[in-house]
């Protein structure tokens, strides 16, 4: 049976059917040994998603200057790098759920591992050589993260982390109306009540459907929302939840340890936010940053990359900022939990490597499949 | 003089629903502003009397690469726009003016368009414009700058048109009595007439160029394309510091100090009733 | 006979510009929508009127004419439009005929104060108010003190105390008030400026009463002010998405600007997005063009003063 194939023909990498990225001629990696261009480093990124005082370090370490532009989502990510028409040195946040768009656009430089010597030293074995793109050709894990609930703990009063099902949590959220998020990205989002109706079955979900049926019911789920509790589709739970704008969110877990680390109002203690997330069958996944192809300064690229994998400014980003568990081999959960940085409440959105295979990632889907979830999205979104 | 009495109530009634209307309309802003000068990290709470957003060591206007960029680029596209479409559009409003012909009512149409086009759909033209067409060009400054140029150009010919209307043919006619040849009728007695209102215009090009916000977002690439009203827009849905306060303090700042002065000039030279006008943009 | 082409040599730079940068991007629109799609979801447009494929564009109608999310999408959005412009009339004439007949000494501050909101910028207007709507802020807290809040939660239109930012419609329309109003009042100012008072006198002599003399006079003299306002902030607020989005970001009132967006800027379905905006421009040509010839006729009148 022929394999389902994504943008430009290329193949969909899944957990059985890793994928080796090719080099062209024509897209060659940066030659060894040369130095750093000047900057500014230009940077694609979420907004919120790399700590400002890491930033300045790498300023100063590295004379140089960096431009950070964001996007909202990596729908908006993948339109506005697939135009062509803006080209970025380093592109981070983008993960499996749209790698293949980034290969089939050419939009990315082949990696020079001789300048990334942090990468082996560093990172969990596992995503240094991820099925996506094996022999990390073209990408490099930036984070690692988990779909889950993010609420307060003061104003909402449901047990959430108790219930059976606690996805069902939103379907009864008439109580916090208007306060309530789910995730302004149409995978994620969409892929939240197919969680739902499985974890009621008591089976395991293909959150990379391709069954029109499928993301249907999943819309017409979500859609029930608007009636019940009026859900806003956002991203930015890292702020509202401290500020108490939302109490209840879709949320990824890096948002809640950002929220907590961060973002509280003076006065409010981190263990008012809680974090839950399924031990399975759920969605476990890591980001990546890429270079951008057309990068006039791809050495000053690589060397933010090597930067960031260091074991001590990883630790700085995540603890000072971000929230999001970088996959370092030296940061444990455990310690982290048993040093008082994190609260008890939010232990789960430590994400372990462990918790990889038990659940499962928001990959590239075929251009007709992609099609049944843009068809559901819009027609959530429409209200 | 007849005293006119209104239908709905003592005038009072009408004078507390425009006082409302004012309060609620400038209050708002007022407040925004004075939150620019908030010693804390607060939008709503008053923490204390302070520079610090403009001016501080740390995330401020003058210091925060981000915001100091995003200011320079506004300005950098509000220069471009009026040094382009002024004269661009005094060419064109004299071209149509003085147009004796059929096709002159459909280029007065075609002018007209884009001030009555939703933004949304200039912002859309122009960026498949400029990523089908003229992809050469792509996206960023020159694209948010022509796409910026295409509508402040109407508010330029408007302008100079309704001045032109209220000069009238005399003058130059005058001149041409006198035996004036073409060449200084329009360049020792038209274009002076016609000063304020190529000022004026300037003016109203570069406060509209300042505050746009559809088009040029969506002709931006990447971050070194963001303006203030841009920084505005995507800051809102978080967790914004006074610094943004500060910087939309900035803008509006400019914006005021440039109409004010186009304004006088205007008056100076033209009275006061057209000045009015203009400055209510009377199509 | 040199005279007549100078002119028009003059004008030409500005012709060819809005010809390339106006005409042509908006038949872009055209070739994109009337276009394809390739496999890596980039449109690929059709230049040629002969080649145009129907396929995307009638897809958008199927999906708007039977009641898909398109229509739901479009029929808030003139619901929107259609009770902000309402509620503009409402608020808006009062201070508009206040300003025009009974300012006195006051009408060069109040018209300074009408003025001014128009040349700040329109984002920052809104965050500005967006920031008082706060469960904590100030504007929530005098809309509680007057009542006003309790008056919106009986009808139902407010969730909750304070819950102005909750994805509420009437937020979404309140808001839309407040960023068009100002442009709005200025013109139907001006309208009811014009008015010539010797009509509203020959009126009174007549022996009209002031409410008649109002209403068989006045107002009627200034319809046509009224409608031109309404269309002049109509058009943009068709277009807009900023506002709901700034507002709420529920999908409960997303208007067809921020489908539109969403398709444009956010996903790769250019091609349905340039269809959808081919729409929303048919339905707009009707008010534009109305727009369009009563500013026309009202300038040729100045003229000839």
């Amino acid at each position: 049976m022929q394999k389902p194939t994504g943008p430009g023909g290329l193949p969909l990498p899944r957990t059985d059917n890793s994928v080796t990225w090719a080099i062209t001629d024509e897209n060659k990696p940066v030659k060894d040994g040369a130095s750093a261009e000047p900057g500014p480093l230009r940077i694609y990124n979420y907004a919120d998603y790399l700590d400002p005082a890491t930033l300045k370090r790498f300023q100063k370490e590295f004379s140089t200057k960096i431009e950070v532009a964001t996007y909202n989502s990596s729908d908006e990510a993948i339109a506005k790098l697939s135009s062509g028409a803006v080209d970025f040195d380093l592109i981070v946040g983008l993960s499996g759920s749209n790698i293949v768009d980034l290969i089939a656009h050419k939009l990315l430089l082949p990696l020079n591992h001789s300048y990334l010597p942090n990468l082996e030293k560093n990172v969990w074995p596992e995503l240094a050589d991820p099925f996506y793109d094996r022999g990390a050709r073209y990408t490099i894990p930036y984070v690692v993260w988990m779909d889950g609930i993010g609420w307060r703990n003061d104003d909402v009063k449901e047990n959430v982390a108790a219930m059976d099902v606690p996805w069902d949590i939103f379907w009864h959220a008439q109580a916090y109306r208007g306060k309530v998020g789910i995730l302004d990205d149409r995978r994620d989002a969409l892929s939240m009540p197919m969680q739902r109706d499985a974890m009621r079955k008591g089976i395991r979900p293909d959150l990379n459907s391709e069954d029109e049926d499928v993301v249907n019911k999943a819309e017409s789920d979500l859609s029930e929302l608007s009636s019940i509790c009026n859900p806003k589709v956002t991203i930015t739970d890292y702020q509202t939840l401290p500020e108490g704008k939302t109490v209840l969110h879709h949320s990824w877990s890096g948002d809640l340890l950002s929220a907590a680390f961060y973002y509280l109002p003076k006065g409010v203690k981190p263990d008012v936010l809680s974090f839950w997330g399924p031990d399975q069958n759920g969605v476990v996944q890591n980001d990546f940053f890429a270079i951008g192809r057309t990068s006039k300064r791809p050495v000053l690229a690589h060397e933010f990359i090597n930067f960031m994998l260091d074991e001590k400014t990883a630790y700085a980003n995540f603890v000072n900022f971000t929230g999001y568990t970088p996959p370092q081999k030296g940061i444990d959960a455990e310690t982290l939990l048993k040093q008082g940085l994190i609260p008890k409440t939010l232990q789960e959105a430590v994400v372990r490597p462990d918790q990889f295979g038990a659940n499962q990632e928001l990959l590239q889907l075929s251009v007709t499949g992609q099609r049944f979830w843009d068809d559901a999205w819009s027609k959530f979104k429409a209200g | 003089m007849s005293r006119l009495r209104n239908p709905w109530g003592r005038p009072r009634f009408l004078a507390l629903i425009t006082a409302g209307y004012i309060l609620w309309s400038v209050v708002p802003v007022l407040l925004a502003i004075a939150f620019a000068f908030n010693n804390g990290r607060s939008r709503t709470t008053w923490q204390g009397f302070s520079f610090r957003w403009f001016t501080g060591e740390t995330g401020s206007v003058l210091h925060d690469p981000a915001l100091r960029d995003a200011l320079g680029h506004t300005l950098l596209l509000a220069v471009i726009c009026v040094a382009v479409a002024t004269p661009l559009g005094v060419a064109l409003a004299l071209g149509l003016q003085r147009w004796r012909g059929r096709l002159s009512g459909s280029v007065n149409t075609l002018m007209l368009l884009p001030l009555v086009t939703p933004e949304i759909v200039m912002g859309i033209a122009l960026l498949l414009l400029f990523l089908q067409v003229f992809g050469g060009i792509g996206l960023g400054t020159d694209a948010q700058a022509i796409g910026q140029i295409t509508f402040t150009l109407s508010y330029v010919v408007v302008i100079v048109r309704g001045r032109l209307v209220s000069i009238g043919p005399e003058f130059e006619e005058a001149a041409a009595d006198l035996g004036a040849p073409r060449r200084d009728q329009f360049f020792r007695v038209l274009l002076p007439l016609l000063a304020p209102a190529i000022v004026a215009s300037a003016a109203v090009a570069f406060a509209t160029s300042i505050d746009d916000f559809v088009v040029t977002q969506y002709l931006s690439s990447d971050a070194s394309t963001t303006t203030v009203s841009m920084l505005l827009y995507s800051s809102a849905r978080g967790a914004p510091t006074p610094a943004l306060n500060a910087i939309a303090t900035v803008n509006l700042a400019i914006t005021l100090l440039t109409l004010v002065f186009a304004f006088l000039v205007y008056r100076r030279f033209a009275g006061r009733d057209e000045a009015t006008s203009v400055a209510t943009l009377e199509v | 006979m040199g005279s007549r082409w100078i002119w028009r040599l003059v004008a030409l730079p500005g012709v060819v510009w809005l010809s390339v940068f106006f005409l042509v991007a908006f038949y872009a629109i055209l070739a994109v929508a009337f276009g394809n799609q390739d496999t890596l979801s980039q449109p690929v447009p059709h230049w040629n009127p002969l080649d145009w494929n129907v396929g995307y564009v009638l897809d958008m109608l199927d999906n708007f004419f039977s009641g898909g999310p398109f229509w739901t999408v479009s029929l808030r959005t003139v619901e929107f439009v259609a009770i902000a412009v309402a509620l503009s009339l409402l608020i808006g004439y009062p201070v508009a005929y206040f300003t025009a007949r009974h300012a006195g000494g006051w009408k060069g501050a109040i018209l300074l104060a009408l003025i001014l909101p128009l040349w700040i910028n329109y984002l920052m207007r809104m965050l500005a108010w967006i920031n008082l709507l706060a469960p904590e802020g100030i504007g929530s807290d005098l809309l509680h003190q007057l009542g006003i809040e309790d008056v919106f939660l009986s009808i139902g239109l407010l969730d909750e105390p304070g819950g102005w930012l909750n994805g509420q419609p009437i937020t979404v329309i309140l808001a839309l008030l407040y960023g068009y109003l100002p442009f709005f009042i200025l013109p139907l100012f001006v309208a009811i400026d014009r008015i010539d008072r010797r009509q509203i006198d020959a009126a009174r002599d007549l022996g009209a009463s002031p409410a008649s003399a109002f209403l068989r006079v006045t107002l009627p003299l200034s319809v046509p002010g009224i409608l031109a306002g309404s269309v002049l902030i109509a058009l943009p607020m068709f277009g807009d998405y900023y506002t709901a989005d700034l507002v709420s970001a529920s999908t409960q009132t997303n208007m067809i600007g921020n489908q539109i967006d969403e398709f444009m800027r956010q996903g790769s379905e250019k091609v349905t997005g340039a269809a959808l905006t081919l729409l929303l421009s048919a339905f707009l040509l009707v008010l534009m063009f109305y727009y369009l010839r009563t500013t026309r006729r009202a300038g040729t009148t100045a003229q000839t003063t």
